[in-house]
């Protein structure tokens, strides 16, 4: 004789069952989640955090703000490519933008770049004179940076823009003691608009490109005023690749 | 309220399978280096690049390395020793 089960709403072993069924299903789908989420890595940002483009407010004058709301969408494309394609460097925080240069009279609008190049300084590089040092980074950096910076359609004809600023900073040697703090070198190299659409065009050659700049040196905090350096042309940019590193989905760097 | 309980409890379960899912070379490693995993990106970084494989080294990557290798604030001057807004 079987036993008198009691079939009530709360005892219904097929709703009972399915909801057994659904939650092993949820419950799996949930393990699945969790598996994929400790297995896969993060994908990279398709882009860097938008904090290396100084906002358009943040310009002081009109012209700058004008300059800033029209080439902003490019400046981000511009900081988006330095980030993925060339990643020991670093654009500083409001570090790309419409600034204007403090040793120039009235409102001059450079599209202005400002990066720290992660290297760890040889005791050969160390050596060397800070004009030396210097016209290295120069060759290295500023044509290539100039040339993607001028790359914007329309920007080297825009008679709002006066010229571009490249700055960079590098250690200029290894800390002495663990306590001590690591002093930069910087160079800020300026190249007025007919210059640099010279340059991009070919009938200035690389060599001659530091001669057209004004090029203002730092040792740490302390002002070396203007340098003259010597420059030529350097593939590095184009041809230095960090070992083993892999490009973003979705980033073509050339 | 049961489904999400169940759901709760089966979540827990596969976090402590994972957890568990260390070897021992690897727990003995820890044991002897507490600190070596203390950040967690580092800790993602050594897990997923194994000895043997070819590593793969992402921007992020990058970027987290550069945050914990930083030496302190280096004496450099100001961008606005340089430029104007």
């Amino acid at each position: 004789m079987a036993l008198a089960v009691h079939t009530g709403r709360r005892m219904n072993t097929s709703r009972t069952t399915r909801w057994m069924s659904t939650g092993v299903r949820r419950g799996l789908a949930a393990v699945m989640l969790v598996a994929v989420a400790l297995s896969t890595p993060l994908p990279a940002p398709a882009a860097p955090s938008d904090d290396s483009v100084m906002p358009v407010d943040q310009h002081t004058s009109e012209k700058g703000r004008r300059l800033a709301a029209k080439y902003t969408p490019a400046l981000r494309e511009l900081s988006a490519k330095v980030y993925h394609c060339m990643p020991w460097v670093e654009a500083k925080k409001n570090g790309i933008g419409f600034y204007k240069p403090k040793h120039l009279e009235g409102d001059n609008r450079y599209l202005s770049i400002n990066l720290y190049i992660d290297q760890q300084p040889s005791p050969e590089f160390a050596a060397f004179s800070i004009e030396e040092r210097a016209s290295r980074m120069f060759s290295r950096y500023v044509g290539p940076m100039v040339r993607r910076m001028a790359a914007t359609p329309g920007l080297l004809n825009d008679s709002s823009l006066d010229g571009f600023t490249v700055i960079l900073e590098w250690l200029k040697q290894m800390p002495a003691s663990p306590n001590a703090r690591p002093v930069h070198e910087t160079i800020a190299s300026f190249l007025d608009r007919a210059s640099a659409a010279d340059y991009v065009a070919g009938r200035v050659p690389a060599r001659d490109l530091a001669s057209r700049a004004r090029v203002l040196a730092w040792d740490g905090e302390t002002s070396l005023g203007p340098i003259r350096l010597t420059s030529w042309e350097d593939d590095f940019v184009t041809t230095y690749k960090v070992a083993n590193y892999q490009v973003a989905p979705g980033v073509s760097c050339p | 309220m049961r489904t999400s309980q169940l759901r709760f409890l089966i979540g827990l379960g596969a976090l402590l399978l994972f957890a568990g899912c260390a070897s021992s070379d690897e727990w003995q490693t820890w044991k002897e280096h507490p600190t070596h995993f203390a950040s967690g990106d580092h800790f993602f970084f050594s897990t997923r690049n194994r000895e043997g494989s070819n590593p793969r080294v992402t921007r992020q990557d990058i970027a987290v390395a550069r945050d914990q290798g930083w030496w302190g604030k280096p004496v450099t001057v100001s961008q606005e020793a340089i430029l104007e807004r």
